[in-house]
């Protein structure tokens, strides 16, 4: 390839052009992309602009996000928490009942009176309980001995908060919400004697043992252990017993103070 | 840049980008493509904020990159299917030997490293001087004066170019 050659055809790559068509088309679609740009810019802006505000709001307020998460939660498993408003102790579904439903509702108490009145209510829920179970003749020693755990947790949360109403509020208020226990436990005598009877029973069994022989410093450190449960479970359902009979007392003295 | 800014530069620099392409690639379709990418990114860049102090180096460097991308992509693309479907010369009452000879020079083209590529097309298509080729590649001027005089001999070597001008 000669010179004059070479020259020549760098001069038509030289030469290559748009036509004018090809110009406008081009400048047009350049047009084109850039107002899409400008649309997705935009769109994306509105978005982000929506979810940084959402994300801030819950950022500067945990508070309002786990209440809102809580309830999200509560309200998805309503269903499930109604049905385990029924359930016994035994059921599927009874540690529902005590560790979710009622532990809700022993944290939306914020006053030592309301807590004393939600203990108050769940110890007639847990005799209530009794009683159906006793119906069902299906009240067995470890039933009974989830029933009075429970028990035994109210009846502390019951005289924390008296003690407290006492203090801030006045004997008489503290009176007024023991008296609405004892009231109410009176309709519950029966299975009380029950539950208490069951006990006596099992540790008289427990008393014949000891007099074969076997002292208290021979036994092995489990039997102790049961023995002192035995024994504050009975204490427990004792004091609730003589809770009932003040009442009836109380019912007996106003009776006389009428007549 | 509003938009007749972008208009005159568009229609200051679209046929350079477009034949600087078009000399990388020898396809007038693709050559359209990437010069218009080309323009949109350059816009875009803009819009980002981006100071462009040279508009025309700006628009090959991203041209460049592009035409790099396209033969990334495309690594099928040869030479030998170009010459299947033809050359995208626009045909004005040229011979059939000026074809033939086209092609050798665009084959011949393509097969300069990349980096000759560049500035042979920048200096003997677009007549840029020294100067704005090593403000575009990022060189100095001396060096993008060996890279041209190195990439014009090596082609015209390559295409048994008879008494070629040491000078030019």
């Amino acid at each position: 390839m000669n010179k004059d050659r070479f020259e020549k055809l760098i001069a038509v790559f030289k030469s290559q052009s748009l036509s004018k068509d090809e110009k406008e088309q081009m400048l047009k679609s350049i047009r084109y992309a850039i107002a899409a740009d400008d649309l997705k810019k935009e769109t994306f802006q509105k978005v982000s602009i929506f979810s940084r505000f959402f994300s801030l709001q819950i950022v500067a307020n945990k508070r309002v996000f786990a209440a809102f998460s809580l309830m999200v939660l509560v309200l998805s498993s309503a269903g499930i928490s109604k049905a385990a408003e029924q359930s016994l102790p035994g059921d599927f579904l009874y540690p529902v009942k005590t560790k979710v439903n009622e532990k809700i509702k022993t944290s939306f108490a914020s006053t030592p009176q309301q807590k004393a009145e939600v203990a108050s209510e769940l110890t007639i829920k847990r005799l209530d309980e009794a009683e159906a179970l006793l119906e069902q003749g299906k009240l067995d020693e470890v039933k009974k001995e989830v029933i009075t755990k429970n028990l035994e947790k109210h009846n502390e949360e019951m005289k924390k908060n008296v003690n407290e109403v006492s203090k801030h509020l006045g004997a008489n208020t503290a009176t007024e919400l023991d008296d609405q226990l004892d009231l109410s436990l009176e309709e519950h005598v029966q299975v009380l004697d029950k539950l208490a009877e069951e006990k006596e029973d099992s540790v008289a069994s427990e008393s014949v043992e000891d007099t074969k022989g076997l002292e208290d410093s021979e036994k092995k450190p489990e039997e102790l252990k049961r023995d002192f449960k035995t024994s504050h479970s009975k204490k427990i359902i004792k004091e609730l017993q003589q809770r009932a009979e003040r009442s009836s007392h109380k019912g007996l003295e106003r009776e006389e103070e009428r007549e | 840049m509003n938009d007749i800014d972008f208009e005159k530069i568009y229609n200051e620099h679209a046929d350079p980008i477009f034949r600087y392409c078009f000399f990388r690639v020898s396809s007038r379709e693709v050559a359209k493509d990437l010069t218009q990418e080309a323009f949109i990114r350059t816009w875009r860049s803009f819009e980002k904020g981006q100071q462009i102090l040279n508009i025309k180096a700006f628009l090959y460097k991203v041209a460049t990159n592009l035409v790099i991308d396209y033969y990334r992509k495309h690594k099928e693309v040869s030479l030998d299917l170009l010459k299947e479907k033809g050359f995208d010369f626009v045909n004005e009452g040229r011979q059939a030997p000026d074809f033939l000879d086209l092609e050798l020079v665009s084959r011949e083209i393509q097969k300069l490293p990349e980096k000759y590529q560049q500035v042979v097309s920048m200096r003997y298509i677009e007549d840029m001087s020294p100067k704005e080729i090593a403000d575009i590649i990022g060189a100095s001027e001396n060096s993008a004066s060996v890279l041209i005089h190195r990439g014009i001999k090596m082609l015209k070597k390559n295409l048994n170019v008879e008494d070629f001008d040491e000078q030019r």
